[in-house]
């Protein structure tokens, strides 16, 4: 799968748009075929915590489906008087837009909310494949960090829960690998406007100047107000946005900070105005349902209510949270990944370490697995990275074994290994497949401990 | 496979002749002098048909809405036609999202500053107006559709608005203009069709159902009849105080259920709420055991009185082995599913807590 260019550039052939379909069917093929083998050993959520499972239609699903159910209406019908929209649902909205939609069409809810979550696992995958791509790993690489992402514990826990998660988790690759488009083309664009500004006042390049900063931050600012409407990462990118502009290989690292910054502001307004919308509309009381999920915002400034009693320290992740986040990737895929953010790009090492120190955080002060591996698409980039390196170097001893004055390396020698690696890794999580629940007890258990039975 | 010219890169020779208007099949030249042969009109009309699937899912949709009508116990040609109208929508629309990805996938999109593909790319015969036309259509019939109902018109235009401006971004950026419109097409169908349905009533979920593969009931068949859950200690860091045994369904009649731990009889559970059964475990019981074995027995029998059951015994610290069952004549391994009268692997749903 490599690509016949430079590290980073795409294989624009036909033979390079067919190996890429081939890839993404076999992400999906993977997808279905994990969801499925776990209807038949038991979906994580079930195996946990029988006890707080449900039956929706006849299928496995968790209790906290009830927070979304009502809601399906709401797509599909008129909605009934008491419904109205709280944060467990807005900040789901899109896929609860999806999975209505898809009732409507299917006549059936359980089916509507399961395509909802396969699609978003599958486009987890993919959204990590090119974002690995776009920070500058080699076709293998990315390729298998996407596999790992759709083989990893975050994705595979939330599998039948039908809470939206894995809708919701996927958005964060692909916030991500869509921010940097923008900021890499507004790169582009400013370089091609400066090649040809030779005979162009000073007065007019300033203004195509701030009128490509302003419609990168009405880009951005969209991006965000997606990112809201399927989950929060907002709160995640945003900073990484702003790391990513001001470390942007080429000029306007000023212009780039401002359009961020112009972003956030889009991206509050646009808030607020759907959130008048919904009032407008009668949906904007929250009603009971107001605190069935902890919110960034005020976990934050509830922790910073702290500060004064407990002091700074109070504030930071420990040794435990550390500990734990080690855990819930495995301790093996965890340092391969952290030791293979060295081999991707500089960017995506700064990114990465950031986004990692940032989940650390985020853990501090919501203690659920997903929240400490936020930094998941680096991690696992970097393991696929770790893996595709570890077939070349294997590649290469055995050409050297073979011949020692004019080495060759064997095909597929190099994409053997590095597929094997990457499955041994994927194996470390997925042991639940042959009956081993020992690392899902121990993943879900951080969320909240439950006796075994 | 519907044949997607790239515009980056030369197509192939094959490509080439299926890119011509009405040339999907190929057709011998003529001898200098000769009329042209007409092309063979059933292989046009396939190839064309394969490259605008329109027709064709419109095809499937009335031969499989006739198949319904015919075999409905009671035909309704209205329903039937709605679900023949479906399943063609759904059909070309899976279809055309085939196309868009297979477009996208050729034209990729990961080199740092990649500039939007040439706009000459088509995934069909039939040219799609703009993008932002078709969405900005999509959000007016939306709300043609919808303006009796603004909450539902409110959740629908976030919905499809947030969609159509990602994937047209996205779809354009990677798969050019053509698919970026074919692809809001889809989604406009996707968001149009729900329109014509009212479903105001929620979905309800269960704790359980009688034959369910997932989670059934099990009851006492008859009054010597003992189910028994059993909990290897050693696994455990903590022992437990108190268990929770959600029941099937909610019941407030005359029924028990007495506990048995360890061989010492304890007494009812508690019913709490009618909704789960629940006791304390004495300390003394677990203290210094290998195994909890708990064995519950109903008085007076009442078949209503169900707990759950699950297939998935991986999670219980003895697997397959944590239930089992007494039929008054033996011990089973599993449980018993007593509406179908035969013995299901599985385990009773029970919680321990450390909470007395």
């Amino acid at each position: 799968m490599d690509s016949a260019g430079s590290t980073g550039s795409t294989d624009r052939t036909p033979r390079g748009g067919r190996v890429r379909l081939l890839f993404y069917g076999i992400l999906a093929g993977l997808v279905l075929a994990l969801a499925l083998a776990r209807l038949a050993t038991g979906p994580w959520y079930q195996v946990y915590n029988p006890a707080s499972a449900l039956l929706l239609e006849e299928g496995p699903v968790e209790w906290e489906v009830v927070y979304f159910l009502p809601h399906l209406p709401a797509v599909a019908g008129e909605a009934p008087s008491g419904y109205t929209v709280s944060p467990v649902q807005y900040r789901a909205l899109g896929p609860l837009w999806v999975a209505g939609a898809l009732w409507a069409w299917t006549g059936s809810a359980f089916w509507a909310l399961a395509i909802v979550d396969l699609a978003g696992w599958a486009i987890a995958g993919v959204a990590t494949y090119h974002l690995g791509r776009r920070l500058g790993a080699r076709d293998s690489a990315a390729a298998l960090g996407a596999l790992l992402v759709v083989a990893s514990p975050l994705l595979a826990s939330n599998m039948w829960t039908h809470v939206l998660h894995l809708a919701e988790f996927a958005s964060l690759p692909v916030g991500l690998w869509g921010t940097l488009v923008l900021l890499d083309a507004d790169d582009s664009r400013a370089a091609g406007a400066a090649s040809t500004a030779g005979a162009a006042t000073k007065r007019s390049n300033r203004r195509t100047a701030w009128g490509r900063t302003g419609r990168l931050a009405l880009a951005l600012g969209a991006l965000l107000v997606g990112l809201s409407l399927t989950y929060q990462y907002q709160w995640v990118v945003a900073p990484l946005a702003a790391l990513a502009a001001i470390t942007r290989p080429a000029g306007g690292r000023g212009r780039a900070l401002v359009a961020v910054a112009g972003a956030v502001g889009i991206y509050v307004a646009a808030t607020v105005a759907v959130r008048v919308a919904l009032f407008v509309a009668g949906l904007g009381d929250p009603g009971s349902q107001q605190d069935a999920v902890a919110r960034p915002e005020a976990l934050a400034l509830s922790g910073l209510s702290t500060l004064d009693r407990a002091g700074l320290w109070a504030l930071l992740p420990n040794r435990g949270h550390l500990l734990a986040t080690v855990g819930l990737y495995h301790p093996l895929v965890f340092v391969v990944g952290i030791a293979g953010l060295g081999l991707l790009s500089g960017r995506a090492r700064l990114l990465g370490l950031v986004a990692l120190v940032g989940a650390l955080f985020s853990f501090r002060l919501y203690g659920a697995p997903w929240t400490a591996m936020t930094a998941y698409p680096f991690v696992y980039l970097g393991a696929g990275a770790v893996c595709a390196r570890a077939g070349d170097v294997a590649a290469h001893l055995v050409a050297r074994l073979r011949d020692r004055r004019r080495p060759r390396p064997p095909p597929g020698v190099a994409l053997a290994t590095a597929a094997v690696l990457a499955a041994l890794l994927a194996a470390t999580t997925n042991g639940d497949l042959v009956g081993n629940t020992t690392f899902l007890l121990q993943w879900w258990n951080v969320y909240s401990p439950v006796l075994p039975y | 496979m519907a044949s997607i010219p790239s515009p980056t890169a030369p197509a192939p020779p094959e490509a080439r002749d299926a890119a011509e208007p009405g040339a999907g099949a190929s057709v011998p030249a003529a001898p200098p002098g000769e009329p042209a042969p007409v092309p063979n009109s059933w292989l046009a009309l396939a190839s064309g048909a394969w490259q605008s699937p329109a027709a064709l899912c419109l095809a499937i949709g009335c031969v499989c809405a006739g198949i319904g009508l015919a075999v409905a116990p009671v035909p309704d040609i209205a329903v039937a036609s709605g679900r023949g109208l479906r399943l063609a929508l759904a059909l070309w629309g899976g279809w055309t999202a085939f196309a868009v990805i297979t477009a996208m996938a050729r034209h990729g999109s990961a080199a740092p500053g990649a500039v939007t593909p040439a706009q000459g790319a088509t995934l069909g015969r039939w040219p799609f107006p703009p993008d932002w036309q078709i969405a900005l259509g999509g959000a007016a019939l939306l709300v043609a559709a919808l303006q009796r109902s603004p909450g539902r018109l409110v959740v629908n235009l976030i919905g499809y608005g947030a969609a159509a401006v990602f994937l047209i971004w996205i779809v354009r950026r990677c798969g050019g203009a053509d698919a970026a419109a074919r692809a809001v097409a889809v989604l406009a169908v996707f968001a149009l069709v729900p329109t014509h349905v009212d479903w105001r009533t929620t979905p309800l979920t269960e704790n359980a159902r009688a034959e369910s593969p997932f989670r059934w009931t099990v009851g006492w068949p008859g009054a010597a009849w003992v189910l028994r859950h059993e909990l290897d200690l050693t696994a455990l860091a903590r022992r437990p105080q108190s268990l929770m045994i959600p029941l099937a369904v909610r019941y407030d009649g005359p029924a028990q259920v007495y506990l048995t731990v360890n061989g010492e009889a304890l007494g009812p559970l508690a019913l709490v709420g009618g909704q789960s059964l629940q006791a304390r475990i004495p300390e003394r019981l677990v203290d210094g055991q290998s195994r909890l074995t708990l064995d519950l027995r109903q008085r007076p029998h009442d078949p209503v009185l169900r707990l759950i059951a699950q297939p998935w015994t991986a999670g219980a610290t003895l697997g397959a082995r944590a239930s089992s069952f007494y039929d008054g004549e033996r011990w089973w391994p599993g449980t018993f599913g007593d509406v179908a009268g035969r013995q299901k692997p599985g385990m009773y749903v029970i919680r321990f807590g450390l909470d007395p």
